[in-house]
């Protein structure tokens, strides 16, 4: 099984700090890296594939540095955050070109393709010139060029941005199935990406790791404190303030309708009658981490 | 993987990409417009039977001057320098201070043009024969070859560094004398201009070709996916610069061959056998007309590898391709501009913009020259540096962009 260490990685760009301190191990699963925007997913990303240098730390798969290692290389799928390819090619041609430096045959680059056009539905695409591709598309293609491979390691920046809801929906499926076998890293700040798929949550801010561990145990620190509540407009307003007074967090808030406004939120306790417990998601646990670190 | 698959590999992607094709279509262009522009360019004076001069273009033009040439080509002895002189005096009307033109005259052209040669001393004040524009030095014809060696050696006495003195004397000396000329010489000198413009075209292209072939790799992602493959971050920026290479190497050699086989076909290869000297006195190499295209064509295309190597360079520090090929053609046409409109005067930026690589494409004119570099004790002769200072960038501006790109991340 591959097992990757993250060893004290710091980066610093010139004064400013994007990545301080961060230790992490990274075996198999599917790991969600989520943060906002700057937090510093993509250099920690840029850093585990060897493409950066840290400016501390080191990052170790199977017990040799990535720099360098053959092992890691072969192993490793990679799609970047704003995918591209050139566009004089045509998809297959691609998937080709990047399979050949990945070291395989024409018949494992073939296989593979028939493999991942199947699954990403990329049928009706494949001998198309990338300049015709539309933006989910080219999105797709990017995260077949990422298993063309079968890799045991995979790292996808921000893999959904441009998809529709179908194809959101079937990339989560794939990913998750394969995630059972092999490890696959997500990094994005949408947080549906990877609900109930993620088997590891790794929360970043600032730098930072706030929060890494199991989806589930995650979880957990806030079972019992998510409060759902549906009431008349007047109502609801007073809730919100008792809540802010209270240390508590806002998590969802529905206003259209003023006779049943909804409103749910963080709260050690439960802040009115009317309020019933909820089971905390993603989205509730991720804005509970970001409140708490602010 | 081995490097040769990889090779391949950026080799067919190379030659796939539209612009790559579009411009190896147009340097085929340039080659086949360039050598036909020149062949119907060609004049010619034609007696008509009334007596009058005509100017005839082309086929014709290269046919009759081959014609003319005939009467006396082979070598330039005294005993043709004096008919030719005959001839002369014979035509000229001192009345009225005007040539006879008439087929014998022309005949007798390439030979009063040689003794011309006599009126271009270096400097000023070592004129032997003054300069008068409408009559050739005639009465010089039986001491041509003396007073050419008398030139030479006023040249050299004045000179302050005696090695570069010993070093022209040494180079006098072998040039091999008498000097010949064949038929359609002065056609064949013409024809390096037009195969510098043409070398001058096809820098454009490399230039543009391969300031594109690091940057465009940010541009569309490639670095980002390659770069993490094993096998891309070792072997692909070699794999891809030398596909450039060979891209280089046939947008260079596909043009130019075109270009002189189509003047070999019209004008055939004798006059490539003419002496260098013939046009001037001033040449200190022992070179036919042929070895001095060879010469250029060689600079030529050490030259415009160098320059696409160096464009390589700014492309591997470039994020985009645009950037790097207004930085690139900027640095080429700031090049032009120096040696066509401000020609360094200073001696050492003299001798960078000949060694830049531009300036070794231009090598033909160096020829001309007596231009010598002190190194380690020895003179060189210019032209001598210029093909291992341009074969030196080649390798130094290759190895700085592999390193620039794989460290550029």
């Amino acid at each position: 099984m591959n097992v990757m260490y993250i060893n004290n990685i710091s980066m610093n760009y010139g004064k400013i700090k994007a990545l301080n301190n961060i230790n992490l191990t990274i075996s198999k699963g599917l790991y969600g890296l989520l943060g906002e925007n700057g937090a510093g997913k993509s250099s920690l990303i840029r850093i585990i594939t060897g493409r950066q240098k840290p400016t501390n730390g080191e990052v170790i798969f199977n017990n040799a540095s990535v720099k360098r290692n053959k092992e890691f290389h072969q192993a490793l799928g990679y799609m970047p955050q704003n995918f591209k390819a050139p566009e004089d090619m045509r998809c297959y041609e691609y998937l080709t070109y990047v399979g050949m430096y990945k070291g395989l045959s024409m018949n494992q680059i073939n296989e593979n393709i028939d493999w991942l056009v199947n699954i990403l539905n990329l049928n009706d695409h494949i001998n198309k010139k990338i300049k015709n591709l539309s933006g989910g598309t080219l999105r797709r293609l990017g995260i077949a060029q990422a298993f063309i491979n079968q890799p045991s390691f995979v790292i996808l920046d921000e893999p959904t941005a441009g998809l529709d809801i179908t194809e959101r929906r079937n990339f989560r499926d794939f990913v998750s199935r394969y995630s059972e076998k092999n490890t696959v890293i997500i990094s994005t700040h949408i947080v549906s990406d990877i609900e109930y798929i993620a088997s590891d949550l790794i929360l970043l801010k600032k730098g930072n790791v706030i929060s890494n561990g199991k989806y589930k145990d995650q979880l957990n620190e806030i079972q019992g404190m998510v409060w759902e509540c549906k009431d008349r407009e007047d109502k609801i307003l007073s809730l919100r303030k008792l809540v802010e007074n209270y240390g508590g967090i806002i998590t969802n808030y529905k206003g259209e309708d003023p006779m049943e406004n909804q409103l749910r939120y963080i709260s050690s306790i439960k802040l009115s009658d009317t309020s019933v417990s909820a089971i905390p998601n993603l989205n509730d646990y991720y804005l509970w981490k970001m409140w708490r670190q602010q | 993987m081995k490097f040769i698959k990889i090779f391949k590999l950026e080799l067919c992607y190379f030659f796939k990409k539209k612009i790559n094709f579009i411009i190896l279509i147009l340097a085929v262009v340039a080659g086949s417009l360039t050598g036909y522009f020149f062949l119907r360019g060609i004049m010619a004076d034609k007696i008509t039977e009334t007596g009058d001069v005509e100017i005839i273009k082309g086929k014709e033009a290269i046919k009759l001057t081959a014609e003319y040439n005939r009467a006396f080509e082979g070598e330039v002895t005294v005993e043709k320098l004096q008919k030719a002189r005959e001839i002369y005096i014979n035509h000229y009307d001192f009345i009225k201070e005007k040539l006879i033109y008439t087929c014998e005259l022309f005949e007798a052209t390439p030979l009063l043009g040689i003794m011309q040669g006599l009126t271009f001393p270096p400097k000023g004040d070592m004129i032997i024969i003054p300069w008068n524009s409408h009559i050739p030095p005639t009465e010089y014809a039986d001491q041509y070859y003396s007073l050419r060696k008398k030139m030479i050696q006023k040249y050299i006495d004045a000179l302050s560094d005696k090695k570069i003195g010993r070093k022209i004397a040494d180079m006098e000396d072998k040039i091999k004398k008498p000097f010949v000329y064949y038929e359609n010489y002065d056609n064949w000198g013409d024809s390096i201009e037009w195969l510098t413009m043409l070398i001058i075209l096809i820098t454009v292209m490399v230039i543009i070709v391969s300031s594109t072939a690091f940057s465009e790799t940010v541009e569309n992602g490639t670095k980002d996916i390659i770069s993490i493959t094993i096998e891309g971050e070792r072997k692909f920026p070699l794999a891809r610069s030398l596909s450039l290479f060979i891209l280089n190497t046939l947008l260079y050699i596909i043009p130019i061959s075109i270009y002189l086989i189509s003047i070999y076909v019209s004008l055939g290869g004798k006059g490539l056998q003419t002496s260098l000297q013939v046009n001037t006195p001033f040449s200190p190499a022992n070179y036919t007309l042929g070895k001095a295209m060879l010469l250029e064509v060689t600079g030529g295309y050490i030259g415009v590898i160098a320059i696409g190597f160096l464009s390589l360079l700014i492309s591997s520090i470039s994020k985009k391709s645009g950037t790097s090929i207004i930085i690139s053609v900027g640095m080429f046409l700031i090049y032009m501009i120096m040696e066509i409109f401000i020609r360094p005067q200073g001696k050492f930026m003299n001798l960078l913009v000949s060694l830049f690589p531009a300036g070794i494409s231009q090598i033909f004119y160096n020829i001309f020259s007596y231009r010598f570099v002190n190194i380690a004790g020895f003179a060189v002769w210019l032209p001598y540096l210029m093909i291992p200072a341009g074969i030196f960038q080649i390798f130094f501006y290759w190895y700085i962009s592999i390193k620039m790109y794989r460290l550029y991340k």
